[in-house]
């Protein structure tokens, strides 16, 4: 008992068994090959079909209903087997035509073992079956005659230096077709397509037999080959050494993000201390309410996506796995674009809060008896520490603590700056902000909550200024700025390695060695007595 | 060199002008013409045969009519045309030419 399927050629319909039905449609897709690039190939196609219809109509009768293998055979008998249709194209190929030709001839008639020569007309294509993205690579070695790993491996490297890579890949895929068909395939692996190879392909691929190269192979070739051989051995070794790379690297970057972005950073030795805010807080004060559950979103598509990708490479090639897994590479490329995108608008959005700059200068009364010496202490301070010396802060973010509404910043400025023109103490606080508009920067640098205590010779400062959650940190910033009139004093007393003081813009301070020290204005500047050595303070930088 | 290729490629050359010399005679159908064909051995397959004829047509040399057949779809019974004619005579001096010196240098 045979399936029989029901064809239409030339208009006849027939019923023609399912055997022969695959070796008719091989048949007629191998003749087309032939013609495919003519113009004309409809029209010869419709002439041969209706041949065919012709000579299966003889076949039936009332007794034989239907098309059977060995008809299919009697058919291409009287038509001539896909080699007899070359086409010729009388005037530029005629030479290599009739060559072409003249090989099927020999090859016909000699038929050694059923194997034919490799006639060499290798094309190129992506081989998406055996592939592990687009198949580029592999398409290129088959074109190359070499192992597709080397070539992949070429690949990485771009991607590494410089990226390069992943744009070429991108325009390969495009450009190179796809190996579709198994004619195609054929032509891809530079076997010829003949009637006898397309069928063995087929049951090749049926019998999960992968089919090795042509049968014929010179002495030559066998050295070729054996070179190849002992190449794609030198790649395999390579393939897992940087299989290995990649996996240790991705699972190191990916503990590295999550730290960052859920976890405690002051497990981090280099990145930060255990001071640091962690992330989605900090996203919280710097984007608008909406936003910042987004960003983090995105920041954490945008990262894990590429590391996830690194250990998924690393593995497959450490594994030697095969499988092609394009439909989730195509998925996380472009959910990594529109994280990608989404962090580039927001931060875009972000940017225009920053358009306007505004700085408020408050005066602060001080009043300083005839010792002429104003005092400068620091407040204890309660939210960050004492012991934190400003300079050793690399981090600003160090310096900032989010406490329920409040969110506190640990970088106020002192400045010392000498005046001839005065005869008594100013002392100045700036209160900076950016903003959307003027006017919104306005308000937040008014809504800097900043304390200044003056009484006895003495000021006091806060070693932080407070802004409101809802303000966002838009560049806030607190300047205190001492102007010091000729012939009086300055002298720093406890805490003031807290904030950043700078002295008339000569002595930045650098560490604790501001603690007791005076400063006198003179008309030549500023003069440090109990300044322990003075050079030390400008080596230290 | 193989004396198959020689052989194929001398077939080769002279096909169009034994395709063109049986239509001279008689309109036919693609299957009439290869018996001719087949009997002088000047070809062994069908196949090789309609992409003949589709470009002798497309060269203007051909025209051809639709006949209903009893045995299966319409037949395109194939005929010369005037150009046709003309350049069949062309081959035809070419031929005897050809002929002739294979003749002289053999003798």
């Amino acid at each position: 008992m045979n399936k029989t399927i029901s064809i239409n050629i030339a208009g006849f319909v027939f019923n023609i068994e399912e055997q022969a039905f695959e070796k008719l449609s091989l048949y007629l897709e191998s003749i087309k090959r032939n013609f495919q690039h003519e113009e004309d190939c409809d029209e010869i196609m419709s002439d041969i079909e209706s041949r065919i219809a012709e000579l299966f109509h003889e076949k039936i009768s009332d007794r034989k209903e239907v098309i059977i293998d060995s008809d299919v055979e009697t058919v291409v008998e009287i038509m001539g087997k896909p080699e007899d249709y070359i086409s010729d194209e009388p005037q530029a190929h005629a030479g290599t035509q009739s060559e072409e030709q003249a090989e099927f001839v020999e090859a016909e008639e000699v038929k050694s073992e059923g194997s034919t020569k490799n006639n060499g007309r290798r094309r190129l294509y992506r081989d998406e079956q055996n592939g592990s993205v687009g198949g580029v690579c592999t398409g290129l070695g088959w074109f190359f005659g070499i192992d597709p790993v080397l070539i992949k491996i070429a690949f990485v490297l771009l991607v590494i230096l410089g990226g390069s890579g992943i744009l070429l890949y991108i325009i390969l895929w495009v450009v190179i077709p796809e190996a579709k068909t198994t004619a195609e395939i054929l032509e891809m692996q530079g076997e010829p397509v003949t009637l006898d190879s397309i069928k063995d392909h087929v049951q090749g691929m049926k019998d999960g037999v992968k089919d090795g190269a042509s049968d014929v192979k010179s002495n030559f070739k066998k050295a070729v080959n054996q070179g190849v051989k002992a190449s794609s051995k030198l790649a395999q070794s390579l393939s897992k050494i940087f299989g290995i790379l990649f996996t240790i690297g991705g699972i190191v970057g990916l503990l590295v993000l999550f730290i960052i972005l859920f976890g405690d950073t002051g497990l981090l030795p280099l990145v930060g201390t255990e001071q640091v805010e962690d992330l989605p807080t900090l996203l919280g004060i710097l984007y608008p309410e909406n936003r910042s559950g987004m960003v983090f979103f995105a920041i954490l598509i945008v990262t894990f996506i590429p590391i996830a990708s690194l250990i998924f490479t690393g593995v497959k090639m450490l594994f030697g796995i095969t499988t092609k897994y394009k439909k989730i590479a195509i998925t996380s490329s472009v959910i990594w674009f529109i994280g990608a995108t989404t962090l580039a608008l927001t931060g875009i959005e972000l940017g225009m809060n920053f358009r306007n700059q505004v700085e408020i200068d408050y005066e602060v009364p001080v009043e300083v008896d005839s010792t002429n010496t104003l005092f400068v202490d620091v407040a204890e301070d309660d939210i960050f520490s004492n012991f934190i010396e400003y300079n050793n802060v690399w981090n600003y973010s160090e310096l900032i603590r989010v406490e329920d509404e409040k969110v506190r910043l640990g970088y106020p400025e002192l400045r010392i700056v000498h005046k001839n023109d005065s005869t008594d103490f100013e002392v100045i606080l700036y209160k900076g902000s950016n903003g959307l508009f003027h006017k919104e920067a306005i308000h937040k640098a008014e809504n800097i909550d900043y304390k200044i205590d003056a009484s006895n010779n003495t000021i006091s400062l806060d070693p932080y200024f407070t802004i409101n959650k809802e303000e966002r940190l838009r560049n806030q910033q607190v300047i205190v700025e001492i102007h010091v009139p000729t012939g009086k004093k300055i002298k720093f007393g406890k805490n003031i390695d807290r904030i950043q003081v700078d002295v008339s813009d000569d002595y930045y301070r650098h560490n604790e060695m501001f603690n007791g020290t005076t400063w006198s204005a003179t008309s030549e500047g500023f003069n440090c007595s109990e300044c322990r050595d003075k050079r030390r303070m400008y080596d230290s930088f | 060199m193989k004396v198959e290729n020689t052989k194929a490629q001398m077939r080769k050359g002279i096909l169009e002008y034994c395709i063109l010399t049986v239509l001279s005679k008689r309109e036919a159908y693609p299957s009439d013409i290869i018996q001719e064909l087949k009997e002088a051995k000047l070809i062994v397959v069908e196949g090789t045969l309609y992409p003949l004829l589709t470009r002798l047509k497309n060269a203007g040399l051909l025209q051809y009519n639709w006949v209903e057949s009893s045995s299966g779809p319409p037949r395109k019974y194939y005929a010369l045309t005037e150009d046709g004619q003309q350049f069949l005579t062309e081959l035809k001096k070419t031929w005897n030419e050809l002929y002739e010196a294979v003749q002289l240098i053999s003798k």
